[in-house]
């Protein structure tokens, strides 16, 4: 099947007719949303970039399902020049963006089921994978995007899931028929949930004895009956109600977290992946995580790259840009930048093969790459601000500078360097700060922090990798340990033979 | 298959058991992520440098595997990268094959080339590789069509 145009995936979405709730009300048109349509938008960039020819080596790749050219987003990566490429690709969107473009974590599910499924019919003599591989063939063919449900809301977190006062706190079954499950709870912060065909549902921890309605991992479409989404807040987001271009910063892009409930919905067997076996829900939370540690380092590195780019272009529009400081600032952010990105394309070489046949980012290196994430962008923005200047959090609002007779006084008032238009300057400073503190900055600073696993997840991920075992015997090896000393070393061989 | 997949060696057998005719160009683009220059305008200034009768059928741009005209593997590939880490080419500057020219940042087979220069650079090769040293058909080789008629 062809791969779907932009206009043919909006379309499609608002097809389904999702049950969308923002602000205490349901949504009729979502998709012309003003507040939602942003980010579907970048969704839409996913699907448009897949068809340019200069972009197609990352965007497309051959299925080993079908032979066909396929969306990265869902293929099944089967060498780790995917792996590479992978995070080459979220690098580029992140340029074209701006902005969280949320089908990552749709990719990264389909991944770690893959070989999870495998794992579980290999031990346990079940049928997941082959159920699995038909729902991905489904996916590639129908060119869906795919909503990865990891996270739940959790309640008393020193509390497992069955023990929790409210039962509802982690996605379960509720009832087991002849033809399926029914499951009832909730999956919190779901990036792009109402932008999304379909939803991939993985258990958020690793269960254990009693949890077994928990560990459950299932698909469904986004608008199965009983599933509805209740639009998160983002810093700044009534700006886009505005009607306003300057003051929203990227008018054209923005990212999308939502609550995801799950009120008794149906899921026929065929699209059950994980059903009370226990003993691979960890190792389900483990490979996603990695992938999407993974992922950061990619999707982080291309917004950071506009970021950069826009601090550059403040400097100049200030005036400011030859000044040493700044030029140290700014190579500063592109070494914390670039580190990021060394991370992603280490993880993805040394990635290795699954009992599945595709292959998985290393483990270690990818949560170094998310610990990383959760420090730099912060002061990636730092640096930003400190070189934009604090207009950038005090400037007049746009009618300001379309009013007859206010325009001319900000205009005037607010020029920098003669080379650039006042307007041109306020917009990069707008689009800084919408990065650093706007709506994008959910994405970009939040979401770097705690998304894929909070910091110390990825150090608790370190800590188990690390091989601390190989590490002391080289040091006991050069240090010597366990060896005896020399009964008389040789210098005092010497000392004594000089004295006398 | 493409030069940049070890395959070469069929492009060039085929190009000469064609009597060299020059054929359409394949353009391979890396996926973009690093530009130093514009590829997609460099592939147009490329086509525009060739001869107006051939300019139209020479140039295939796809990341692809592309298939010419005449139903086989399109005999020269230009691979087109956006910096000089030339992820078109698996991360070579310069290949080892006739048919190919390698285009990454602002190099040209792995030369130092600038930006303005890349396309003539890279006609000038073309035109060398399929007329020889001598220049044996004498004017631009993609001008063959016409020549011959």
């Amino acid at each position: 099947m062809a791969l779907k145009t932009p206009e043919e995936y909006i379309q499609s979405i608002a097809d389904l007719g999702l049950r969308i709730y923002i602000f205490g009300e349901e949504v009729e048109d979502y998709t012309d949303h003003p507040i939602i349509r942003p980010s579907l938008n970048c969704l839409a960039t996913t699907y448009e970039l897949a068809g340019m020819p200069e972009y197609q080596d990352l965007m497309l790749a051959t299925s080993h399902l079908s032979g066909e050219k396929v969306n990265r987003f869902a293929h099944i990566h089967q060498s780790t020049e995917d792996l590479v490429k992978k995070v080459k690709m979220q690098r580029l969107l992140g340029q074209k963006t701006g902005s969280c473009f949320q089908r990552c974590v749709g990719m990264d599910a389909l991944n770690a089921v893959y070989s999870v499924t495998y794992e579980t019919d290999q031990a346990k003599g079940t049928a997941y994978h082959r159920r699995f591989r038909d729902y991905v063939r489904f996916v590639q063919d129908n060119d869906l995007t795919v909503d990865g449900a990891m996270t739940d809301p959790k309640g008393d977190r020193s509390l497992p899931p069955h023990k929790q006062t409210d039962p509802d706190m982690y996605v379960h079954v509720v009832e087991r028929r002849d033809d399926g499950i029914v499951v009832r709870g909730a999956k919190a912060h779901q990036t792009g949930a109402c932008n999304s065909h379909e939803v991939l549902v993985m258990p958020t921890i690793a269960m254990r004895e009693g949890d077994e309605d928990y560990a459950v991992c299932f698909s469904t479409p986004a608008n199965a009956e009983g599933i509805f989404y209740i639009y998160g807040r983002q810093s700044c987001d009534t700006r886009k109600l505005e009607g306003t271009e300057l003051d929203v910063g990227n008018k054209r892009y923005g990212g999308q977290e939502a609550l995801m409930v799950f009120e008794d919905v149906f899921v026929p067997w065929e699209r059950v992946y994980m059903d009370g076996e226990i003993e691979f829900s960890g190792l389900l939370v483990e490979r996603f995580a990695g992938y999407h540690r993974q992922s950061y380092g990619g999707c982080k590195v291309g917004v950071g790259d506009v970021l950069i780019g826009a601090a550059a272009l403040a400097a100049e529009y200030n005036g400011v840009a030859k000044a040493s400081h700044i030029k140290d600032k700014l190579v500063e952010m592109n070494h914390l930048n670039e580190t990021l990105y060394s991370c992603g394309i280490a993880c993805s070489a040394e990635g290795f093969c699954t009992a599945a046949g595709n292959y998985q980012s290393d483990l270690l290196l990818s949560n170094v790459c998310k610990q990383n994430i959760t420090r730099f962008p912060y002061e990636i923005t730092r640096l930003a601000e400190d070189i934009a200047g604090g207009l950038m959090v005090t400037m007049p609002s746009e009618s300001d500078f379309s009013d007859e007779k206010l325009g001319p006084i900000v205009q005037k008032y607010f020029a920098g360097s003669c080379d650039a238009p006042t307007m041109d300057r306020m917009r990069v400073l707008r689009l800084i700060e919408n990065l650093t503190l706007g709506t994008a900055a959910v994405g970009y600073r939040t979401e770097s922090l705690h998304g894929a696993g909070s910091p110390q997840a990825q150090r608790v991920m370190i800590a188990r990798q690390s091989n601390m075992d190989h590490k002391k015997e080289i040091a006991k090896a050069l240090a010597g340990v366990g060896k005896e000393l020399p009964k008389t070393c040789p210098g005092q061989q010497e000392i004594a033979s000089v004295a006398h | 298959m493409s030069a940049a997949e070890g395959h070469g060696g069929e492009h060039h057998a085929a190009a000469e058991a064609a009597g060299g005719e020059p054929g359409p160009i394949e353009v391979r683009y890396c996926g973009g992520c690093n530009p130093a220059i514009d590829r997609v305008a460099v592939a147009a200034a490329v086509a525009e440098a060739m001869t107006a009768d051939t300019a139209a059928e020479a140039m295939t741009a796809t990341a692809a595997n592309a298939r010419s005209r005449t139903g086989g593997d399109a005999p020269r590939t230009l691979f087109l990268s956006g910096c000089r880490r030339a992820c078109a080419s698996g991360h070579r500057l310069r290949v080892e094959h006739k048919g190919a020219i390698v285009v990454a940042g602002e190099h040209v087979d792995a030369l130092p080339t600038g930006v303005e220069r890349i396309p003539e650079t890279v006609v000038r090769s073309l035109v060398k590789r399929v007329d020889g040293p001598g220049g044996a058909r004498g004017g631009r080789a993609t001008g063959s069509r016409k020549s011959k008629e």
